[in-house]
């Protein structure tokens, strides 16, 4: 069943636990020996999205944490000259077997989103859904971790009904508000 | 030195989890340590628990990074060169403790023992293990120097002097209005987070009080912004306007506070007071920049809406009006009937009962005769003699830091203790820092790390993180509930030890042997939880923690306040009996355009610092990859359209200059901060913004320092 992360964008703060609860999950770098300010692969970020001010003279600031969309019809498996991305069947994941990866970083090209990252090895990685945890029946870390309850993981039905409802809500609570 | 009493792991257990409670900053949330032999390999929240619900900030989930940092100090260190040059020897734990005991006894001997100073920053915690420094520093003779001064002490002695105590404990699910003023949850208790988006789903109206539009205020309903340091203003415009409009609660009003019908109040903000002005919503418009409708619309939301929360933060700290401020706030909550109710401000418990002569005050007040178990907050009132503050006693008996920083300056501390303050970054004015500590004759530090304040050291002992320490922990900064939870050693890093365990081994090293009689900390936290009943065998079978009280709703209408008469004061008799006004009143911040209309010509920026993002406490955590990645460097946010009209582009170098110093540092234009500011996060210490703020104009209620804001200029270089 095709799964899918469902970020509530109303449920943000930008406290980054989403981030480092991703390179703990994975042991990515920086390691600790490194010297502080290194940067290393980053599956998930937590990014700022400014909205200019306008006539009204006030700017807005939005947060947004990303990773990779798992997209039903992914990009980057369909460029990779090595057939090294594929998907997983029982989750929906799109993975890559760095077995096969050669580097060759069309992934990066193709994806919309930034998912693919290159650590000094070269080949690609990226967030995997926290496949191995999701098999052994727990929530992938950033899931588990969020502070403000803001990622989620489900099926593509539950995060479109998750999406439905909550709007539906938001409707009913304006609605006790007027 | 060995730790005796603390499990030691079996072969068997190589791989484990270790229940334990985070120390990365002051909201103590339970985690779950995983180890592999000596090494800390996974930091993860406790599914569950009912104040994080699993959740675990990005500072938590460092942790292995944390303790398995190779640039911590591994083992004590004396200098070799002179004071400063940055040169070392390995010493052994009792050399160095041998040494440093003998220079207490000498100074003590010479020149008595208040000469020798105990000084305590946040890294070592506040609940248990500040209690051991204060044993061990009575037993010298001497009292703790803490940072009163910086922290949020004077909001607690306000609040206590008004009601008996900070009602920390937010009633999340219940409220349908959620105000926080000066508060980033994100910074200081992300895990609560949780709670808060679920109010806000169910329907609570969240709206955030902040010069920076941020964070949290991303998606507030309301978001005001105030000129930083003017946010009395806006509360004393909200008492008049909900006095004006009789929106107060007139039966909690005219039964629970000290002033029925609020004729002492409604004349004072109406225009009798000191400043001889009406605090209107008008008036607080020209000060703080927010528009009068909306002050008038906020007051009027918060007094009409029965379940609703007021929750401060640091941001209403660092200026001289620090104390006036969070009387406004709490009168706030008082005539409006917001407090100890549903969906409100509760008071809950803060710690267990503990031991009144653990501290051993009896050794430097011979006739204390305790009244009963101690509490946070409940403390034996007394003031140590070279305290300039007489209201501070709530803050457990202790020195502000105006008052060490002058005793070093007058030449009367000849030893000085550091434990876990980097005070050459924290304080304003390093340069007037450095010539008080150049001025103690012996200078010891306890720091995980060879920091900037270690470098000025005779002496550095390398403390353990919270991650290598066994202590009982009742402190919170959120959620505030009342179930004590018990810290766990998950492994041992180089020679380092707890900060608890450099007490005893000082303490015995100065040969007090009835007071240290043994050097197994079980004695000691078995010793002050005594009148709890809880003991540390009982803590460590229980991994949820152990309640000490309960969550109720409205005690006051059995217990009254524990204030002057009983009841709120919202005329504070103490602040009366002191000397000081009774009844908040409008105090500029030192140094602002309005305070200093001359200096303002010439720096026309209001320059303000704070929390430096969610992945830092303090100066503390710069040297994390993990944490630093997201923020690899200081930054000045400056508005996006002031940059544009100066012509400075993002990662400009640029000049930031106050009256007292300036630095360097990259412009990072933004939407989030007013035009008329600009913001330096604190903490760097290549960028620092104390370098600018000032240290002399102090609130001479609680002795802050009117450290986080001043007039400033900018110029691109």
């Amino acid at each position: 069943m095709q799964h899918a992360f469902h970020f509530n964008v109303d449920r943000c703060a930008e406290c980054f636990a989403c981030e480092v609860a991703c390179k703990a999950e994975h042991q990515l770098r920086p390691h600790a020996q490194e010297e502080p300010g290194a940067s290393g692969p980053r599956y998930r970020q937590v990014v700022a999205l400014e909205k200019p001010a306008g006539d009204d003279g006030s700017g807005s600031i939005q947060y947004v944490s990303m990773a990779c969309m798992h997209c039903g019809d992914a990009a980057c498996m369909s460029v990779c000259p090595a057939k090294a991305i594929y998907r997983d069947h029982e989750f929906g994941a799109v993975l890559v077997d760095r077995s096969k990866c050669i580097g060759c970083r069309y992934c990066s090209w193709a994806c919309e989103f930034g998912a693919p990252q290159f650590d000094r090895d070269g080949l690609m990685q990226k967030c995997d859904m926290c496949i191995d945890r999701l098999r052994a029946g727990k929530k992938p870390a950033c899931v588990e971790t969020c502070c403000g309850g803001a990622i989620t993981l489900a099926t593509v039905d539950e995060v479109e009904g998750t999406v439905r409802e909550s709007a539906a809500r938001r409707l009913g609570a304006a609605r006790r508000l007027l | 030195m060995a730790e005796p009493g603390i499990h030691e792991p079996r072969p068997h257990e190589r791989r484990r989890t270790v229940p334990s409670v985070c120390g990365g900053c002051h909201n103590s949330c339970r985690i779950n340590v995983e180890v592999d032999g000596d090494q800390i390999v996974r930091v993860t929240g406790v599914p569950g628990d009912p104040r994080t619900g699993g959740a675990i900030c990005s500072k938590g989930q460092a942790g292995p990074q944390i303790a398995h940092d190779p640039r911590r100090l591994l083992y004590p260190v004396r200098r070799t060169g002179e004071r400063g040059a940055g040169t070392w020897e390995r010493v052994s734990w009792d050399e160095a403790l041998r040494e440093l005991a003998s220079k207490i006894e000498a100074a003590k001997e010479q020149f008595g023992p208040t000469s020798v100073a105990f000084i305590r920053g946040q890294a070592p915690g506040w609940g248990f293990t500040y209690d051991m420094t204060q044993r061990l520093a009575h037993c010298v003779g001497t009292e703790v120097g803490m940072g009163a001064s910086e922290c949020f002490v004077p909001r607690a002695v306000a609040e206590a002097i008004t009601y008996g105590g900070m009602p920390s404990h937010c009633d999340y699910a219940n409220a349908d209005l959620l105000i926080f003023w000066g508060k980033q949850p994100a910074f200081s208790c992300a895990p609560s987070l949780r709670k808060i988006y679920d109010a806000r789903e169910g329907g609570a109206k969240l709206v955030c009080v902040d010069p920076l539009h941020f964070h949290l205020g991303a998606t507030a309903d309301v978001v005001l912004q105030p000129e930083p340091g003017t946010d009395l203003a806006m509360m004393l415009a909200m008492i008049h306007t909900i006095v004006e409009q009789g929106l107060w609660d007139r039966e909690f009003v005219d039964t629970y506070t000290n002033d029925p019908g609020l004729k002492r109040l409604a004349a004072h903000v109406r225009g009798e007071n000191a400043n001889g002005v009406a605090y209107t919503p008008a008036w607080a418009e020209e000060i703080t920049g927010v528009p009068a409708a909306d002050i008038e619309a906020l007051a009027v939301e918060y007094a009409t809406t029965p379940r609703a929360g007021l929750v401060p933060g640091h941001g209403l700290e660092g200026r001289t009006n620090v104390t006036h401020t969070t009387r406004a706030v709490a009168i706030l909550r008082a005539i409006t009937g917001h407090l100890d109710r549903k969906g409100c401000d509760v008071f809950t418990p803060k710690s267990p009962d503990r031991n009144p002569h653990f501290t051993l005050i009896d050794h430097v007040l011979p006739d204390f005769e305790p009244q009963g178990p101690v509490k946070m907050f409940s403390v034996p009132p007394y003031n140590p003699e070279d305290s300039s503050w007489p209201l501070l006693f709530s803050g457990q008996g202790l020195l502000p830091t105006p008052d060490v920083l002058r005793c070093m300056h007058e030449g009367k501390t000849k030893v000085a203790i550091l434990q876990g303050a980097n005070i050459m970054v924290t304080q304003p004015q390093p340069d007037v820092t450095r010539t008080a500590l150049e001025n103690v004759d012996y200078l010891c530090v306890i720091d995980p790390y060879l920091c900037e304040t270690a470098e000025l050291a005779d002496l550095v002992l390398p403390a353990a993180t919270y991650l290598e320490r066994t202590e009982p922990e009742w402190f919170k900064s959120d959620v505030w509930l009342p179930i004590l939870t018990l810290r766990q050693k998950a492994t041992t890093v180089g020679e380092a030890l707890p900060d608890t365990q450099i007490m005893i081994g000082l303490g015995r090293a100065l040969g007090y042997v009835d007071e240290f009689p043994t050097e197994d900390i079980v004695y000691y936290i078995d010793e002050d939880l005594k009148p709890s009943g809880i003991t540390l065998k009982q803590l460590q079978e229980s991994p949820d923690g152990i309640p000490f009280g309960s969550i109720a709703y409205e005690k006051f209408k059995k217990d009254g306040f524990r204030a002057p008469g009983g009841k709120v004061n919202i005329y504070s008799e103490v602040l009366d009996a002191n000397g000081f006004p009774p009844l908040p009143v409008w105090i500029e911040p030192a140094e602002s355009p309005r305070a200093e209309p001359e200096l303002a010509r010439e720096y026309p920026f209001v320059v303000f610092t704070g929390r430096s993002g969610p992945m830092f406490v303090h100066e503390q955590r710069r040297t994390i990859p993990w944490l630093r990645e997201m923020q690899p460097e200081p930054y000045l946010w400056i508005n996006a359209e002031v940059a544009a009209e100066l012509g400075i582009d993002e990662g400009d170098l640029v000049k930031v200059s106050s009256p007292r110093g300036s630095i360097e540092i990259k412009a990072t234009p933004t939407v989030i901060v007013r035009r008329d500011c600009l913001y330096v996060p604190g903490g760097w210490a290549g960028a620092n913004y104390n370098e600018l703020g000032i240290d002399e104009a102090l609130d001479p209620i609680s002795s802050q320092a009117n450290y986080t804001m001043c007039l400033g200029r900018i110029e691109k270089l």
